[in-house]
């Protein structure tokens, strides 16, 4: 038995993933989330002095504490497995990659283990994001260049 | 049973409810404002306030018409600058000053309070942070 006969037979045997329900679960969920986040950025515009622009900074703090709270209780798991990547992906993931590996790596000590870990996930989130930030604000300033859209 | 659901949560991913964009300029006399901030296509509403030395204008651009936002701006600015040469005008798309001058027009604040009012409106507008 060479190795793709094998992989066809592990294949059959696998359960096949639900890949509509899954993409259906995370759209509602991610959106749920979102719907929150933009209650927020109201709330932030009509009782504190936040425009438009800035409401924009607290909401993500707000969202990032709520999710690490939820981390903390337990209750962010059982969303995640739930909804996959659609709690994955919007901000409140952040403050879950966060704490689930301060948490994890809590018996290793404060400094070498919460502290040297706690940012194990979430560093490749900050790297990305700053990395397609660039690259977004790149093509944003050609497309302004050219006349396509204004800043 | 199942049906039910499904049309319950069509209903709430697809559907959306909103206000009829207002139209409103205060103090309310200003019938030749009024008439230039009509004519423009590019918003669905607007909401203005005026007091001896400076006009300021908030306006409702649409969704897909957001990516030249700055450019809507300017335009309906240079045009009302043309109108009223002796003031000065601020035109801005923001939630929270169209909502800062719904409060204003509800209270109907009269001069010394609205030129106040003004200020502080566009010492928010400047925040970065």
């Amino acid at each position: 038995m060479d190795q793709k006969q094998f992989e066809d037979i592990v294949d059959k045997q696998n359960p096949k993933t639900p890949m509509f329900t899954n993409m259906l679960k995370a759209f509602l969920v991610g959106g749920i989330i979102c719907t929150i986040g933009q209650l927020l950025v109201f709330f932030y515009i009509r009782f504190f002095s936040f425009t438009e622009r800035t409401a924009a900074n607290p909401t993500a703090a707000t969202l990032v504490f709520i999710a690490m709270l939820l981390t903390g209780f337990g209750y962010y798991k059982k969303i995640s497995q739930f909804a996959g990547a659609g709690s994955a992906v919007p901000i409140t993931g952040f403050g879950n990659s966060v704490v689930s590996a301060a948490i994890e790596h809590k018996t290793e000590g404060y400094v070498l283990g919460v502290g040297g870990n706690m940012f194990k996930l979430a560093g490749s989130v900050i790297v990305f994001g700053v990395l397609s930030a660039f690259f977004v604000a790149l093509i944003k300033t050609i497309l302004v260049k050219i006349g396509v859209v204004s800043w | 049973m199942k049906n039910k659901w499904i049309v319950i949560l069509l209903f709430l991913t697809l559907g959306a409810c909103s206000d009829a964009s207002e139209r409103s300029v205060y103090p309310s006399q200003d019938v030749e404002l009024e008439k230039v901030l009509d004519e423009q296509d590019s918003i669905i509403g607007y909401k203005s306030l005026m007091d001896d030395n400076t006009l300021l204008v908030s306006i409702e651009i649409p969704t897909m018409k957001r990516f030249s936002k700055v450019k809507i701006e300017e335009n309906i600015k240079k045009e009302l600058e043309n109108q009223y040469p002796n003031k000065e005008v601020i035109v801005i798309d923001d939630l929270k000053v169209r909502w800062e001058i719904e409060k204003i027009i509800e209270k109907e604040q009269e001069s010394k309070e609205l030129t106040k009012s003004i200020e502080k409106i566009l010492a928010l507008s400047k925040e970065e942070t």
